[in-house]
């Protein structure tokens, strides 16, 4: 929190910008503001781009679903933002809180405003978690990297963080080696670690998806309910759009490295304007379900060579030349919910149709 | 529908001449003249129990029982679907039906016949009858391989001479929807969905009956996963193939099965027709299997969850292997065993809630029959 007070007073650097939902919101509100990201990796055959020119705001305590298919580069987005990728990256853009950008700070600076304004949940909680410790070793390691607490009062702090994420018999947890516990209960601790410094952002990439479903409920619940308690803003990267539903308030769907469309969970859901968005809704098998489920022919480009165009075009149902033209620029379809496809007619009147 | 049963009509004659060129090994009823299927049951499995050693200590063993006196039928053509969270057994079940591993207990009787009578030769054509088609498509392959040889490798096993199997690769590739080049593709050339089509063109190379589908899309992105779902229900009307659909994924499993058998812990608690898993779930555990799914709905309100972690299957809970976790648990739960009921038409449940109903009759899982003497 000492951080936090620090470094606060360069908040007002913070602009709006026209990048996403919540763009025109005042700068106050928001927690991470992302702005034209490219991530790039070395390749023999040139530069990578896994992430292309994705833009988005995370409003103050609200979360948002970045959904997509693996390669699409959802967790490089997370990962660009905290910067632990590979050192020979090539990362652009910026990443700002309190209207400081993450991605001009140098190792040494992130890593102080890692934990207090930014942590991360991984996805495999049995890789997250180091197997030579008990859990209060790595708790107390995480909060003495970056506060001034004394060994005893981060202990306190870690009996406190196991309770905060609902461990039953959280004393004789603390005492526990990661191979003790079960997946659920691992997930429960890295969370507990993310929070350990109270971060404005959380990141959290598949947090739930190499869990049991009666398990990832839970722990759906468990971090919807602690990020409105702690009013923290969450950044929820998943493949799984019934997940993003359920725990968003806004989802940004990528395809090949760009957002192509972002709206309110409910126009995502309810009135998907993207072919792509469509298709994922089509072919994702509802409860009760007996007709055949509508696949989306094809499978994802490979990113090395995504030519100048709609990368989708090649699998899309409504595709016309003009997809091949370029690369589509995000429209706005209602509001401040966006989508990149040609097919939406740019400024719509006030309740006009969203279907294709 | 009309390509569908255009291609259905076409299929005896294939399968015919195939098993002309096969000689008189391919047809099971053909090889077996002695064994004529008294029903339509293709598979029949009874008190299935599988116990695994674990160390515990430096001299001390004890058992893991994966799979405990677990019983379903599979009706030829039909799919049954089990579902379940990890360490329930499913995988095990699977892999106790095609040999794989031996059971402890009970019996696996394909065709009324039980298997653990073929031996040599006659397993081999067993082994035919049925295939599997395994989870993770990247290693389920062998990468020094091309997909061709990969194909061919079941019906090089099985004495099929070269150039049947180099023509055979080439219809299997095109009725899973790859192209005849694709056999001189490596795996690491493929995507994820392409590679799961030649896993299962693979298993259907020698005309199997029976396919055992273990979380066979679950590690596919959505838009593809349901591209193969309905290539596998493209083939099942094609072939009259047989499936056991296993996932952890509830609305997969209902989509595509005709019949559902929920497990926990090693133990069936519920199997019924998948139309009435959503519409009437009778065991508390399926219940909260069904509330626990995330909804796309914005709108539905969450139910509770389950409360607790599943119990460690080397010391299950007494009686009810649900009642730790169970919120309408009674005393008896934990006491006595509950059996599986037929509480509704089909519609079987292992629950203490309903015990009015009558057991799981000899007629509804027949015991196997005995062996034919060859």
């Amino acid at each position: 929190m000492a951080l936090l007070a620090e470094r606060s007073d360069a908040s007002a650097r913070a602009t709006a910008h026209p990048g996403g939902p919540g763009a025109d919101a005042a700068a106050s509100d928001v927690a991470l503001d992302v702005r034209h990201l490219m991530t790039s990796f070395p390749t023999h055959a040139g530069w990578l781009h896994a992430v292309n020119d994705v833009s988005f705001t995370v409003p103050r305590g609200k979360v948002l679903a970045i959904l997509g298919e693996s390669g699409s580069g959802k967790s490089t987005i997370l990962r660009s933002i905290l910067g632990v990728q590979p050192r020979r990256t090539r990362i652009g853009g910026e990443a700002l809180i309190n209207g400081v950008d993450l991605l001009k700070m140098n190792p040494a600076e992130q890593e102080k405003i890692r934990g207090a304004w930014i942590s991360m949940i991984f996805q495999d909680p049995m890789t997250a978690l180091d197997p030579l410790f008990t859990v209060e070793q790595q708790i107390i390691e995480t909060i003495r990297r970056h506060t001034t607490m004394t060994k005893a009062e981060a202990a306190d702090r870690a009996l406190e963080l196991l309770k905060l994420v609902q461990i039953p018999s959280p004393e004789r947890r603390l005492k526990a080696y990661p191979f003790e516990l079960s997946g659920g209960m691992r997930q429960r601790i890295v969370i507990a670690i993310a929070l350990a410094c109270s971060p404005t952002v959380l990141l959290a990439d598949e947090p739930t998806t190499a869990l049991d479903v009666t398990v990832q409920a839970r722990v759906l619940d468990l971090l919807r309910e602690l990020q409105q308690t702690l009013g923290m803003s969450v950044v929820l990267v998943t493949h799984d759009l019934a997940v993003a539903a359920s725990i968003a308030d806004e989802i940004a769907v990528m395809y090949a490295g760009r957002i192509v469309e972002h709206g309110t969970t409910r126009e995502i859901v309810q009135s998907p304007t993207h072919p792509y968005t469509l298709g994922l809704l089509h072919a994702n098998v509802q409860p009760g379900q007996r007709e055949r489920p509508e696949a989306i022919p094809g499978s994802p480009p490979n990113l090395a060579n995504l030519g100048d165009s709609c990368a989708f075009a090649v699998r899309c149902p409504s595709a016309t030349e003009a997809c091949m033209a370029g690369v589509p620029e995000m429209r706005t379809v209602q509001g401040a919910h966006v989508a990149r496809c040609v097919l939406v007619k740019p400024a719509p009147s006030a309740g006009a149709t969203k279907e294709m | 529908m009309t390509t569908t049963e255009d291609r259905t009509a076409a299929m005896p004659d294939e399968t015919g001449q195939l098993a002309t060129t096969w000689g008189s090994t391919s047809g099971w009823q053909t090889h077996s003249p002695d064994v004529v299927a008294k029903s339509d049951h293709l598979l029949d499995v009874s008190h299935l129990g599988k116990r695994f050693p674990v160390r515990t200590g430096i001299r001390s063993k004890s058992f893991v029982s994966a799979v405990d006196d677990v019983s379903f039928t599979v009706k030829t053509g039909t799919t049954l679907g089990i579902v379940g969270e990890s360490g329930c057994g499913k995988s095990t079940t699977a892999r106790l039906i095609l040999g794989l591993i031996e059971p402890d207990d009970g019996t696996v009787a394909f065709e009324g016949v039980d298997v653990k009578t073929f031996t040599g030769g006659r397993q081999k054509i067993l082994r035919r009858n049925m295939q599997m088609v395994f989870q993770d498509p990247y290693s389920a392959l062998n990468p020094r391989m091309s997909v061709g040889e990969s194909i061919a490798f079941p019906m090089k096993v099985h004495g099929v001479s070269a150039n049947d199997r180099k023509e055979r690769v080439a219809q299997l590739l095109s009725q899973v929807g790859l192209h005849p080049n694709h056999a001189s593709y490596y795996p690491h050339q493929m995507s994820g969905g392409q590679r799961q089509r030649v896993n299962i063109a693979r298993a259907l190379a020698l005309e199997p009956r029976l396919v055992v589908a273990d979380e066979a899309v679950s590690a596919l992105d959505k838009s593809v996963q349901a591209q193969v779902l309905n290539l596998f229900t493209d083939l099942q009307d094609q072939l009259s193939l047989t499936y056991l659909f296993i996932s952890h994924d509830l609305n997969v499993v209902q989509y595509m099965s005709d019949n559902v058998l929920v497990m926990y812990l090693g133990q069936a608690v519920e199997q019924c027709p998948s139309t009435s898993l959503y519409e009437e779930p009778l065991h508390p555990y399926t219940k909260a299997l069904i509330a626990s799914i995330p909804s796309v709905d914005p709108d539905q309100v969450h139910s509770a969850p389950l409360e607790g972690e599943i119990p460690s299957p080397l010391n299950p809970p007494s009686g009810c292997r649900f009642r730790t976790r169970c919120p309408v648990a009674m005393d008896i739960c934990a006491v006595e065993r509950p059996v599986m009921r037929e509480e509704r038409p089909d519609h079987f449940v292992a629950c203490h809630l309903y015990d009015t109903g009558a057991p799981m009759s000899a007629s509804k899982a027949p015991a196997p029959e005995a062996a034919p003497t060859a």
